[in-house]
């Protein structure tokens, strides 16, 4: 065979064996983004999920029904990080679910939830994070939540501080663990490192798959445009607005959202407090949920306390018509 | 079962009983410290080698589980941590042991069916061409070391360890650094909240042994010297043994030179640090977790209790113990131990006090029809290190059958073959049969109770009291 014909053949089968990956990623890819919302584990440990029209949005969201005298407290409503949806809420709603009444909606576009209105360009580009925090807002009058607390983690803290900001009667208290964006990091190839690095160190808890399963159902558009509305953003302007009691949790491994930024977030916050946890990283409610809960738990049964107003009425007196 | 992760050795202490504890609770076997195939392949011909390329090639095996000194500043102890707590099966406890390590212990959490979380593990950091003898090179390099690890995690204490009587071999590769947690890690923390119901019990394994150390900060000490068969005097004056020792080894030295002792610390392999005891209570009073403490000075006095907790538990099935299985440092089988239907006794080492204990045991629980011993080997002549001849003695007090498990009596103590050997030898062994039904904790500490004083253990619970373990 001349050299010409063993080039030409070798090229094939280098592109054949391109093709046949490509295909093979496509495929594992598609069956990703085809991943049940509920697993095994889950159901496990309590967790059901439920679907509400908001108009604009139908929104997916997985939940605990808690003790027998849940309905004695206002309910705990979980914000999950960029892309990622509340499937890595999962272990922590199960812990907090032996306390309190539990909810993790997937803000839209994310997870199983969609925006269902508008052309197809509206309803597949990033929401900002006002946009978010509507959504947020518009998902708790649809399921009659009229306050709750709230724990978010990473850029479920962003969306946390313009929702707690914009609508302070809705908001008992605000959990921000693993709070962003670090105001040094505001670069995406430097977060995307400090990502990588925290990913290491949270091996063999990372929660790396069911964030495949999230990044596939979400779309790499998405992801791309939703990675950029986190970096501009400037929380940091944000968080003196938030009047309800707030808990910055930082994890001393966390490189993502360092010690030293989360202590000055909390004291941006009018209300905010500071716990640090030594050797925690930046996912606590997938790698840590049950110390996670064990820290945060006191702060909030200390405001989950119903005291009678309006906003705090009963969860189930006003649940909407949920569609499974 | 994987590896571990760097900053842990795998012929460590802990690394080691957390392993045997582990496979027993997988119901599986512990026959390879080393957890890898090719290591043990070429373990009995390592053995082949003459004297002098066989104790490098342990001293080479050795260095290569240490990292490197500027490693010391990124110390993970949160990987550790997390390693350490996936071998056990992910599956809730009734109790968790923490604290001390000890052998013996084992043998009682795997007779209970619970997890041990240890204190202290051994981080051992290259140091290629040292000088074994040398302590204050050891001390002024040493403490730059301990530096860095203090700065990557203000939750541990750096506890320096050159004993050049038992670890020369490897001295001559590597620094020892055990670290021991002040604080729960993460990983343990997640642990016991997740795997330990409120109600269960936390028993805090506290061993009192203490050493001169000369203290470098807060959190940090050198101890020169260890546990075994060379007295504290002789590390620190001198004396014939340590003369005969260093002439042996033709060392420059005909002494050791340590620095001063200022301080008496927690002996670093043995002993429990109590700055842990304030984030266990504070964490077992929120979980409604029962506290009980296991007490003792010697590590080896709660051998003799284990043997007797174990000879009422195999009763209590309706069986009468006739056989008693030796372990010796890391080398233990605590499942097979158990499907032998045998007594544990573990000895601290190969040395003439772990020998006498074996002999005091002997004499007063005896005669057994069948004594299996397994001996490990650290490769050196060392001052105090009991003869074969004396553990062959020790082996014809069996009525019937008194073997060595694992070992090649010309070899030791150079016979590093036996780290793959002994597992495989005890498992031969027979008759074996199931295992009683897991000891129940209650029954635990009633039997602790009844015969630990008389060995020095003594069984406290501490849930409405304060904490006090120093």
């Amino acid at each position: 065979m001349d050299p010409h014909t063993i080039a030409i053949v070798s090229g094939l089968g280098a592109a054949g064996v391109a093709a046949a990956s490509m295909l093979a990623v496509a495929a594992r890819w598609r069956a990703l983004a085809h991943t049940p919302a509920l697993d095994c584990a889950g159901r496990r440990g309590g967790i059901d999920g439920f679907w509400v029209d908001t108009g604009r949005y139908r929104m997916y969201c997985r939940t605990h029904p808690g003790p027998a005298d849940a309905a004695d407290r206002l309910p705990v409503v979980l914000v999950h990080g960029l892309v990622i949806s509340s499937r890595y809420m999962t272990p922590l709603a199960a812990v907090l679910g032996r306390e309190l009444r539990v909810y993790a909606p997937d803000l839209p576009g994310f997870g199983e939830s969609a925006i269902v209105s508008g052309s197809r360009r509206e309803r597949g580009r990033a929401l900002s994070i006002p946009e978010l925090a509507d959504a947020l807002h518009g998902w708790m009058r649809a399921c009659g939540i009229g306050r709750a607390a709230f724990v978010g983690n990473s850029f479920g803290c962003q969306v946390l501080a313009e929702f707690a900001a914009r609508f302070p009667a809705e908001v008992a208290c605000v959990v921000l663990q693993g709070i962003t964006t670090d105001p040094r990091a505001r670069h995406l190839p430097l977060l995307a490192w400090r990502d990588f690095v925290n990913g290491r160190r949270e091996a063999p808890r990372s929660p790396a798959a069911p964030g495949r399963i999230d990044y596939a159902k979400a779309g790499l558009a998405r992801a791309f445009a939703t990675m950029r509305v986190l970096v501009r953003d400037r929380i940091e302007y944000r968080l003196p607005r938030v009047s309800a009691p707030a808990l910055v949790v930082a994890g001393t491994r966390d490189p993502v959202a360092p010690a030293d930024w989360a202590a000055d977030a909390a004291r941006r916050l009018r209300d905010g407090r500071l716990l640090v946890m030594p050797g925690g990283t930046h996912t606590l409610n997938y790698t840590y949920p049950h110390a996670f809960a064990f820290a945060i738990l006191p702060f909030l049964l200390a405001h989950t306390r119903r005291t009678g107003d309006r906003h705090d009425a009963p969860v189930a007196a006003r649940q909407p018509e949920a569609v499974r | 079962m994987s590896r571990p992760p760097r900053g842990i050795a795998r012929f460590d202490s802990a690394a080691g009983m957390v392993q045997a504890l582990s496979a027993s609770l997988r119901g599986e076997r512990y026959a390879s410290p080393s957890q890898s195939p090719t290591l043990d392949r070429l373990m009995p011909a390592i053995s082949w080698l003459p004297t002098r390329p066989r104790e490098w090639a342990y001293s080479i095996g050795g260095m290569t589980e240490g990292i490197g000194a500027r490693r010391a500043q990124r110390l993970d102890i949160e990987k550790i941590g997390e390693w350490l707590v996936s071998q056990y099966p992910d599956r809730p406890y009734p109790a968790v042991f923490v604290g001390s390590s000890n052998g013996a212990l084992m043998h009682l959490a795997a007779a209970m069916s619970t997890p041990w979380l240890p204190q202290t593990f051994l981080c051992p950091v290259r140091a290629p061409f040292s000088d074994p003898d040398d302590a204050q090179r050891g001390f002024d390099v040493g403490r730059r070391i301990a530096d860095a690890f203090l700065a990557t995690d203000e939750r541990i204490a750096v506890h320096q360890m050159q004993d050049p009587n038992q670890d020369r071999l490897m001295l001559a590769a590597m620094r020892y650094f055990r670290l021991k947690c002040r604080v729960l890690p993460l990983a343990y923390r997640e642990f016991l909240l997740k795997q330990l119901p409120p109600g269960g019990t936390l028993y805090v394994n506290v061993c009192t042994r203490s050493w001169p150390v000369t203290r470098t900060s807060e959190r940090s000490v050198f101890q020169f010297g260890a546990t075994g068969g060379a007295t504290e005097d002789e590390y620190l004056e001198g004396g014939p043994r340590v003369r005969d020792l260093l002439s042996r080894y033709r060392s420059r030295w005909d002494r050791w030179h340590p620095p001063e002792p200022n301080d008496v610390a927690p002996e670093a392999e043995w002993g429990f640090d109590g700055s842990l005891a304030d984030d266990l209570a504070t964490l077992a009073r929120a979980r409604n977790w029962r506290v009980v403490e296991l007490r003792y000075r010697e590590p080896e006095a709660l051998s003799f209790a284990t043997a007797a907790i174990c000879r009422q538990w195999y009763r209590d099935a309706g069986i009468e113990p006739t056989r008693v299985v030796v372990d010796s440092f890391l080398l233990m089988e605590p499942l097979t131990t158990m499907r032998l239907h045998a007594l544990p006794f573990w000895l601290l080492f190969g040395v003439e006090p772990s020998a006498d204990a074996l002999q005091c045991f002997l004499d007063t629980e005896g005669p057994f029809d069948a004594i299996d011993l397994m001996l490990f080997s650290h490769g050196t002549e060392s001052i105090g290190l009991a003869t074969i001849e004396r553990w062959r003695a020790l082996l014809a007090r069996a009525t019937r059958d008194g073997r060595f498990a694992g070992v090649d009596e010309r070899r030791y103590p150079r016979d590093f073959a036996t780290f793959a050997r002994f597992g495989r030898a005890l498992a031969r062994r027979e008759p074996q049969a199931a295992p009683p039904p897991p000891l129940a904790p209650s029954r635990f500490e009633a039997l602790l109770r009844e015969h630990g004083p008389g060995y020095g253990v003594s069984c406290t619970e501490r849930t409405r009291v304060a904490c006090d373990f120093q």
